[in-house]
């Protein structure tokens, strides 16, 4: 094969489409956000009704997550296939939300075992802030950011409640931190998609 | 004089993207300064608490902590006068100071949940938990295998600190930072030497 001869400016330019082409390999439906949102919002939405005794349920409401993780891995498999290219920011997203997996795990095995009672909701706020701020700043969207303080500022509040208000305090914070830049996405997403249809 | 534009081939424009990734790579790297410098004061910390508790009794030893933030005061002005001299900031670089500003918050608000509930008894489990996440995460950035190995350290210490007596678990601590940030601080130290 004859090898191209490129000028310092035609490198350039090549240099400057693969990086706007990565850039636009860059996948983000908005789908987990919107998944773990809505369960997130469902769940102690729940436990606060079990928990006020409104009505009992027959399970934990938290069992329903298991759902959600099936139907996470269902859809990362259905979006890898659409996925040009993992970039940088994609490898990124994945370790911020592997590292926060890990510890609410720990917290919730180790707050159980401990008997820590109410302690572990303020404490799941401040978690909850910690992967959506850094994932705003990864992929500089504002609402992300936004849904990570309102976390944080839910955490300072939910210490003063110390009653099962905090459930919803809970279920609030999910629906600012991952519902609501959910939806953004997802419309980001879709206009990407007309833009992209329109283009060919 | 204008300037004669050189021609490349594919081959010589790939190296060129090469060595241009490697330039960035080489600015990255870490000297492991604030690793090494947080991880002998908070090992100091960890220590000198469990022998004042341990073998005097003297409850007033918590006030060693209070060195932490005469040392975070000095760091603020060492990071500024840094950032003067700093010909450049990466993508890699601005991230890293994202995860230790959230950390820092996130520890600033475990502080404030500690001393609303007292609940000393799992303020060093969660403490633990905190510190794997920023120094995995670095790891990950820097691709530096030893930080990740230090913050998986930090997460299983977690756990078994749930089930250690309260004034053993600061010992968990500190072998969290020997693990987290002192030994990958002389790793780093060491490679950043051999670089530059």
């Amino acid at each position: 094969m004859e090898q191209q001869i490129l000028s310092e400016k035609e490198s350039l330019v090549l240099i400057s489409n693969m990086i706007s082409k990565a850039k636009n390999y860059y996948y983000e439906s908005g789908l987990s956000a919107l998944l773990w949102g809505f369960t997130n919002l469902i769940c102690f939405t729940l436990a606060y009704f079990d928990a006020v005794k409104w009505f009992a349920f027959p399970f934990n409401p938290f069992y329903l997550m298991g759902i959600t993780f099936i139907l996470q891995i269902y859809f990362d498999r259905k979006e890898k296939i659409f996925r040009k290219a993992v970039t940088y920011k994609d490898e990124a997203h994945t370790y911020v939300w592997t590292a926060f997996a890990i510890s609410v795990l720990i917290l919730t095995i180790g707050g159980g075992i401990a008997n820590i009672g109410y302690i572990v909701l303020p404490v799941l706020l401040l978690l909850f802030g910690i992967p959506t701020f850094i994932s705003g700043c990864i992929s500089r969207f504002r609402p992300f950011i936004l849904g990570g303080i309102a976390c944080w500022i839910l955490c300072i509040i939910s210490l003063f409640y110390q009653t099962y208000t905090t459930y919803l305090l809970v279920a609030l914070g999910a629906g600012l931190a991952w519902i609501i830049p959910g939806f953004i996405l997802r419309k980001r997403f879709y206009k990407n998609i007309a833009n992209q249809h329109n283009a060919v | 004089m204008p300037n004669a534009e050189i021609k490349m081939t594919e081959k010589e424009s790939l190296e060129l993207i090469t060595s241009m990734i490697n330039q960035a790579k080489e600015k990255v790297s870490e000297s492991g300064t604030l690793y090494l410098l947080w991880g002998w004061l908070i090992l100091f910390c960890c220590i000198v608490q469990f022998v004042g508790l341990t073998f005097f009794n003297y409850p007033n030893v918590y006030w060693v902590w209070t060195l932490t933030w005469v040392v975070l005061i000095i760091q603020a002005f060492y990071l500024l006068n840094k950032r003067k001299r700093r010909r450049v900031k990466t993508y890699m670089r601005e991230l890293n100071g994202y995860i230790w500003l959230v950390f820092f918050i996130s520890l600033m608000l475990l502080f404030f949940i500690n001393w609303h509930f007292n609940a000393y008894k799992i303020f060093n489990p969660l403490l633990l938990v905190l510190y794997g996440m920023p120094t995995f995460l670095s790891g990950i950035i820097l691709k530096f295998r030893p930080l990740i190995i230090g913050g998986i350290c930090c997460w299983i210490l977690a756990v078994v600190a749930v089930f250690i007596p309260l004034d053993y678990q600061v010992l968990l601590i500190a072998v969290a930072i020997v693990s987290a940030w002192i030994i990958p601080g002389y790793i780093l130290k060491k490679n950043f030497k051999k670089e530059n």
